[in-house]
């Protein structure tokens, strides 16, 4: 742990979209790590799963079963911080749906929903978080989970990659105004991550689809969350680490 | 009438005033015949009276889904399911300090400025795969998608919605004879900016860091955009095209 935490004091996060995926990958490294948790997700069953793995490691996690939708989500989030561990560091906005369809045939609905998770739900999390730390005369640090799409495109994504364009506009916007509040904003954007919804096909065709011969894994992502979480990271504000093995260079 | 869009069928929305009033006008100076959409049913009528014979106003709050369904129904039918060109230009910008921006805020920012393109994109896509005639879409985004401003942070996260929302239509359209590209204006005179502009000193202390050491004009990026929606740019498609005096080069 780095020098602000005492000796044997954990830090402190709040991590959405914690019950699979990139997202248990995250919890499990920042617990391993150093970190308590919130985790967060619709799911209960998952998110106990989740929380059982960051026990495993030594570190606590706090499950709260919640719609991000919900305009309560963010203070109940930060109340179960600060319950259980008295204290509030850093805030990951993971969770993201996406839902495939041709442009011309996308229902109204599916714009609505995705926005309201991927984009809408970050930002209420983050001023949460933020008047949080600037009230208490406190400071903290932010990672947005992106994705590739908030700058390359694939087919039949549209209301995603507007979500993740968004996103990434907003992670900068708020870089800017909350640095002088010693609040960093930072992105990771992963390209094709190996999760339990990673079609067979993307596995086979790895090797040769991603120079570094291989799908990211969640804990890959976790790595870099972490970094950017990290007083490592104190000067690095406003930006995406793109972690796709590559990808993008071609 | 002769001209590079001779005989070509256009939708510019925000025509009322600003960069779409500009773009109205330069599109039917070069010969395409004009539906005009705004909320302000006064400046539109204005504005069609300039355009003058041939040319619509259509009266149109575009936060509600169902006037964006309606604007292109009308269209279609007015011009017997032959449009060629979208142009997006209407967006509003709502000033709120970000650690207190309201969800009312953040909403209706997404309705006028992401949701509505969406909308009319999708509708006019599929109506162009349907005749086949193919088409041009030219969305307005901002600079400060990449280079924020502060103090509304909804505006700018719409913005980086709405260039992903280009590069992804862009992508899956191209079979279809269909580009998407968007503008990317840096500080335009236009009423989102009329207030700003009372202060004459601190407007020229923004634009001493615009290399150009101006604002632009509606009519620069109406000029940008009518290219965009002709046939020159024929090999051009989910391009981000910054029109912003140098702004963003440092």
């Amino acid at each position: 742990m780095t020098e602000t935490v005492p000796r044997g004091e954990k830090r402190v996060a709040i991590l959405t979209g914690a019950g699979r995926g990139i997202g248990r990958g995250i919890a499990t490294t920042l617990a391993e790590r150093g970190y308590n948790l919130v985790v967060t997700s619709r799911t209960r069953e998952d998110l106990e799963t989740t929380r059982e793995l960051v026990e495993g490691t030594g570190s606590e996690a706090v499950v709260v079963v919640a719609d991000l939708k919900d305009p309560q989500t963010p203070s109940r989030l930060l109340r179960a911080a600060l319950d259980s561990f008295g204290r509030l560091d850093g805030l990951v906005n993971n969770a993201a749906v996406n839902i495939f369809a041709p442009f011309w045939t996308q229902p109204e609905g599916n714009l609505d929903e995705i926005i309201a998770t991927n984009l809408t739900a970050p930002f209420f999390l983050c001023q949460a978080a933020a008047n949080h730390w600037v009230n208490k005369g406190l400071t903290g640090a932010i990672v947005n989970i992106s994705s590739a799409e908030d700058t390359i495109a694939y087919p039949d994504q549209v209301p995603y990659a507007s979500s993740k364009g968004g996103l990434l506009s907003m992670t900068k916007v708020l870089a800017l105004e909350w640095g002088p509040l010693g609040i960093r904003v930072n992105a990771v954007s992963p390209g094709s991550v190996d999760t339990e919804m990673t079609p067979e096909i993307y596995r086979k065709q790895a090797p040769k689809l991603m120079p570094i011969g291989r799908l990211g894994t969640p804990e890959d992502i976790g790595a870099c969350v972490y970094f950017l979480l990290s007083d490592d990271a104190g000067f690095v504000t406003g930006t995406a680490l793109y972690a796709d093995g590559g990808y993008m260079l071609q | 009438m002769s001209g590079k869009l001779a005989g070509r069928n256009a939708i510019v929305t925000g025509a009322a005033s600003g960069i779409g009033k500009a773009t109205a006008m330069r599109l039917a100076a070069e010969g395409a015949t004009v539906f005009c959409v705004d909320r302000d049913e006064e400046g539109l009528a204005k504005v069609v009276a300039d355009l003058g014979e041939g040319h619509l106003g259509y009266p149109a709050d575009l936060s509600l889904a169902s006037s964006c369904l309606q604007v292109v129904a009308a269209a279609l039918d007015h011009w017997d399911n032959r449009i060629h060109i979208l142009v997006n230009a209407a967006a509003i910008l709502i000033r709120e300090p970000t650690l207190e921006h309201s969800r009312r805020a953040w909403d209706l920012t997404f309705d006028v400025n992401l949701k509505a393109p969406f909308l009319l994109s999708r509708d006019v896509v599929a109506s162009m795969i349907e005749s086949g005639i193919g088409g041009a879409i030219v969305n307005v985004a901002s600079v400060e998608a990449v280079l924020p401003g502060r103090g509304h942070v909804a505006y700018t996260a719409s913005k980086g919605a709405i260039t992903m929302l280009t590069r992804s239509a862009a992508f899956e359209t191209a079979p279809y004879g269909i580009r998407v590209n968007a503008v990317s204006p840096g500080v335009i005179a236009t009423a989102m900016n009329a207030d700003l502009r009372k202060d004459p000193e601190s407007w020229s202390e923004m634009l001493a860091g615009t290399p150009m050491g101006r604002h632009g004009e509606p009519e620069e990026i109406a000029a940008v955009i009518a290219f965009l929606a002709s046939d020159d740019p024929s090999f051009v498609t989910g391009a981000i095209v910054t029109a912003d005096g140098g702004w963003t080069l440092h």
